[in-house]
């Protein structure tokens, strides 16, 4: 008897626990179909990769609710987990691949590294504030992510021992760029920097650094400001 | 022989008002410093119902309170100075911790918005209530009372500057509590129950301890550039000292580095900066030595020294020093460098001395160019935005450095051929840049150019715009210089006589070109169709409406949220949404407020009509004529803090003298009727001729300007300061269930009438609100006319 209670509350953990993964999955396929895929992001890896990261499991508790929704979420320290759209976009940006090396410059919550590691091989990030780097590390264990290294510390100085990267992604508001992020870049190689005050995200710079060791730079517009009256 | 328990009460009630104005002004600094000013203005906007309140709460309860006033009227008091501190303290214990930023964001923000506003309506609940009893008391007496209400609050205006300059912004709202208390002893004084005595010897003894242990801790929001500053590691306050013009702190950083805008050709060291912060805003960059300046070499700033080797720079609105380091590092070369907050200017100069070439005034650019008679070959402004965009917190911060007149006036400082420059920041979508073009564009049109695009140049980083205006066309080898400053730094020119459209999105590549058409569109001459046509309001900003970062359309706004949705809309402008919102529910509560004693009295007030005109145009006009005077004066007296307090102070007191004399007059309605036709008449003349008036003593001595300000403030003032003792006193002996009813309409109308203001302000400008405020007086007049039942 006692035996059958347990197993009947194992079961029950299960059926609870697999409701509410299912509840989760139904959501994050449904904000990558209306969110995502239908404003203009249609790199396959990209959308693969967000269809499949726990965006709930990286959120502070009281934003789990909120996990899927359209919008920045607040995570503390002054901080906000971007919009799905704009990780969607910014990650597209980069063109990611299988056999890439990608520098995150500002871990914040980890979603934009754990949608780069189930794309590329070796994720490095860097986060410069103590307890936002604590609490990504720790999700991003228990998510079981091993191609991710996380590095407290200054992303000022890059990450010179894994240089050089395919393409460095800025999130930590940036008023310039490093220049030893750009020497830590590999020539063709991209970064991207969103640009915009908390709980927005107005425009992305590409960083191109061309085979000859030049660059330039470009603005993409996620989403494109058209003046009322020109229509 | 002791002093009359009138007097007293006089004397308590100045007391109280005295208390009452410092608590508000330091709670204006202490929710600007944990949150923006605009959040300080909802929650003093809704604090200040308390008066509101206050009235219909007298006029259901009247009879209770006033026949107990002797024990009423000090206990209110007590509970106001008592909830003072406590109200701060509450404020940022977790419960009531609430964030503006996250007001779009969280619905829960709402629930705490809430809670956060009515812990600050205790304090003012109570004094209005104290006030309240006792006008209602002694009608009779209403001249004297009301002198006292006004000439203390006028009092606590300068007491505050005092205040500001002595203590730490969480100490204050102990020290105006203890005030309050001290109004409550002087009542108290042969008093026989020795309950009050014994409550306010604990709650002074409560204060005191607070004082010296200094619990109240300043929760700032964590989106507030100190706070996200501090989370760095290495980093820490070094230095805190607290004036009128802001709390300023010195942060020392480890990890912080300055280079706004840095060439990507740049491979050098970028170096390591401190911070110095005002109400935990960034006031600026401390560079180590001079010599760190030099990075700006390599940023679109460098643009002015690109093409001019200058003998004399002025450094306007100079905040930390940068850019006047930057100068100063150039041989046979003369600095004024500009700043009007002396913290700022002690503590970036303590850190990292100037050169011998620099002078440093610490006053307002505005009127430093008013009295200085010296030309300039560069004049350097600060920066214009923020890096990302400011999210519109500045929308309704009077900025009276980037007015046309402003503009004007240094064009006039500059030599033949000198150089006006300034630094913007790219935002998406493109508002600081445009209206930046748009001031320049006006100004010259002003000064008679017809072909302003020879007198523009613009340099484009990824981030940053440097736009130089000359005051001579820009020759060819000028333009040549420029060409190879942009060449090899990698950046793009956006604006040179003869520049091919071709040239402009090269090595910086904008993917949205409007930047490029709107800003052809604004030179060429259709500019006026710009400002109608675009989403966003690029009209350039006058001395009249000084609003530069206010960009809101609301007939767009449904646009903004349809392309970027609601949440981030919102964000394109919060500061003023914020102030609507302010203003939206301050006037449903006030007309609910108005509204509920009627529901009491309905048949005990006559002539309501009457009433709600004559008291209504009271609280708007005043209000409307006092946020008008302490900006006009602002710019006369060149100084926004000691301005504002001398303002509040000569108008209130010039009010309560005019309050005083009136008790002497006869309570009828014709000599109302002729005080506000007076009035109206005198404010009339201001709305459009006081800004001439004050230009004739611009260069006048400071005793004069102070004689201007005596005269220009008193005249008006002192028959403000009639209609509403008279008006009270002639209810009273005529409809006496009406008096409680009426001082609440003045009290709600005034509250409602700061924040409409303000967006009269934005939209019509000051002159409009003069005028205003002169009809509202027109209406105090019409309604005298109006028959009187019986």
């Amino acid at each position: 008897m006692k035996n059958l209670f347990f197993i009947a509350l194992t079961f029950l953990c299960f059926i609870i626990v697999s409701t509410k993964q299912d509840k989760f999955e139904d959501k994050r396929l449904k904000m990558v179909e209306h969110q995502i895929a239908n404003r203009g992001v249609t790199d396959i890896n990209t959308l693969k990769a967000l269809r499949k990261v726990k965006r709930h499991r990286l959120v502070p508790e009281a934003q789990i609710v909120h996990a899927y929704e359209d919008r920045p979420l607040p995570i503390g320290h002054g901080q906000t987990i971007s919009q799905p759209y704009i990780v969607g976009f910014m990650t597209q940006a980069i063109q990611p691949r299988s056999g890439m090396k990608v520098l995150e410059i500002g871990t914040g919550s980890g979603y934009q590294a754990a949608v780069l590691a189930e794309i590329i091989d070796e994720v490095y990030t860097i986060e410069i504030i103590q307890p936002l780097y604590t609490t990504a590390k720790l999700n991003l264990d228990k998510l079981g992510y091993s191609n991710i290294h996380l590095k407290y510390g200054d992303g000022y100085n890059g990450w010179e021992e894994h240089a050089p990267y395919d393409a460095i992604v800025v999130t930590a508001a940036a008023e310039f760029i490093p220049p030893p992020l750009i020497e830590q870049l590999k020539d063709g190689g991209k970064m991207v920097i969103p640009v915009g005050a908390p709980f927005t995200a107005q425009h992305l710079m590409l960083v191109e650094k061309k085979k000859d060791g030049k660059w330039k730079t470009k603005n993409l517009l996620p989403v494109r400001f058209v003046p009322f009256t020109r229509s | 022989m002791g002093i009359s328990y009138i007097n007293r009460i006089n004397i308590s009630i100045g007391l109280l008002s005295t208390s009452m104005i410092a608590f508000q002004l330091s709670l204006m600094q202490y929710l600007s410093i944990v949150q923006w000013h605009h959040f300080a203005y909802m929650i003093i906007g809704i604090a200040l119902l308390g008066f509101g309140a206050a009235g219909t709460f007298l006029a259901i309860f009247k009879k209770r309170l006033v026949a107990n006033l002797p024990f009423s009227l000090p206990l209110l008091i007590s509970i106001s100075g008592i909830s003072m501190p406590l109200s701060v303290w509450l404020s940022g214990q977790p419960i009531f911790r609430f964030d503006t930023y996250l007001l779009f964001v969280e619905q829960s923000e709402l629930w705490k918005l809430l809670l956060f506003e009515l812990l600050f309506f205790v304090p003012f609940f109570s004094c209005a209530l104290a006030i309240g009893i006792v006008f209602i008391k002694f009608t009779d007496k209403i001249g004297q009372l009301y002198f006292s209400n006004l000439a203390g609050s006028g009092l606590g205006g300068i007491l505050i500057i005092g205040l500001f300059w002595l203590f730490n912004p969480a100490l204050i709202p102990v020290i105006t509590g203890l005030l309050a208390i001290l109004a409550s002893f002087v009542l108290l004084v042969g008093h026989r129950n020795p309950w009050l005595i014994k409550l306010n010897i604990i709650t002074l003894a409560g204060c005191l301890i607070l004082a010296f242990t200094d619990p109240l801790n300043l929760n700032i929001s964590q989106y507030k550039g100190l706070s996200r500053s501090l989370d760095l590691p290495e980093t820490s306050v070094k230095r805190s000292e607290n004036s009128p013009f802001g709390w300023v702190q010195y942060v020392s950083s480890n990890v912080i580095r300055y280079a706004p805008g840095l060439s990507l050709s740049y491979t050098g060291d970028v170096p390591v900066v401190d911070l110095i912060f005002n109400n935990a805003d960034l006031a600026g960059a401390v560079l180590s030595t001079p010599k760190d300046s030099e990075i700006l070499d390599f940023t679109t700033s460098g643009a002015a020294l690109a093409i001019k080797i200058p003998e004399k720079v002025l450094v306007l609105g100079a905040g930390t020093g940068v850019r006047t380091h930057y100068f100063s590092q150039h041989d046979n070369l003369q600095i004024d460098h500009v700043e009007p907050n002396p913290i700022v200017n002690k503590f970036s100069s303590d850190a990292s001395k100037f050169l011998g070439n620099v002078t440093v005034y610490s006053m307002d650019a505005r009127y430093f160019l008013s009295n200085s008679q010296e030309t300039y070959d560069i004049i350097s402004l600060p920066d214009i935005g923020e890096f990302g965009g400011s999210a519109g917190l500045n929308a309704i911060q009077e900025n009276y450095l980037l007015t046309i007149d402003s503009f004007s006036s240094m064009y006039d400082s500059l030599d033949k051929d000198g150089i006006l420059t300034v630094t913007v920041w790219i935002d998406y979508p493109y508002r600081n840049p445009l209206k930046l073009t748009a001031t320049f564009i006006e100004t010259l049109a002003e000064k008679g150019i017809d072909n302003p695009g020879n007198h523009l140049a613009a340099i484009r980083s990824w981030n940053t715009i440097t736009y130089l205006l000359k005051r001579e066309e820009f020759n060819p080898a000028e333009i040549a210089k420029l060409e190879g400053f942009s060449n090899r730094l990698s950046f793009d020119p956006l604006l040179l006589p003869g520049l091919a459209d071709l040239e402009r999105n090269n090595n910086n590549f904008l993917e949205d070109e409007n930047l490029f058409r709107m800003t052809d569109s604004l030179i060429t001459g259709t500019r006026t169709k710009v400002y109608t046509n675009y989403d966003f309001n690029l009209k350039p900003a006058t001395d009249d409406r000084p609003y530069f970062s206010q960009f809101l359309k609301w007939k767009n706004f449904r646009h903004l949220q349809d392309l970027f949705g609601d949440q981030s809309a919102s964000f394109f402008e919060l500061g003023y949404l914020i102030l609507v919102i302010t203003f939206i529910q301050s006037l449903f509560l006030a007309v609910f407020l108005i509204i509920l004693p009627l529901i009491f009295l309905r048949r005990k007030v006559n002539n309501k009509l009457w009433v709600l005109l004559y008291f209504s145009g009271i609280g708007i006009g005043f209000m409307f004529v006092e946020i008008v005077m302490i900006q006009r004066f602002i710019l006369f007296l060149g100084n926004p803090v000691y301005s504002v307090a001398a303002v509040i102070c000569f108008m209130l007191v010039a009010s309560g003298i005019g309050s005083w004399y009136s008790s002497r007059l006869k309570t009828r309605l014709y000599s109302i009727q002729r005080i506000t036709f007076l009035i109206f008449v005198i404010i009339a003349v201001y709305a459009f001729g006081l800004p001439a008036i004050l230009n004739t003593g611009m260069r006048f001595s400071l005793g004069i300007k102070i004689l201007y300000v005596l005269i220009l403030i008193g005249i008006p003032s002192f028959f403000m300061g009639m209609p509403f003792p008279l008006g009270l006193k002639y209810l009273s002996e005529n409809n006496a269930k009406a008096v409680p009813w009426a001082w609440g309409i003045n009290g709600c109308l005034s509250v409602i009438s700061a924040s409409l203001a303000t967006i009269f302000a934005i939209e019509a400008g000051f002159s409009i609100i003069t005028f205003l405020g002169a009809a509202a007086y027109l209406v105090t007049m019409a309604s005298c006319f109006i028959p009187a039942k019986t």
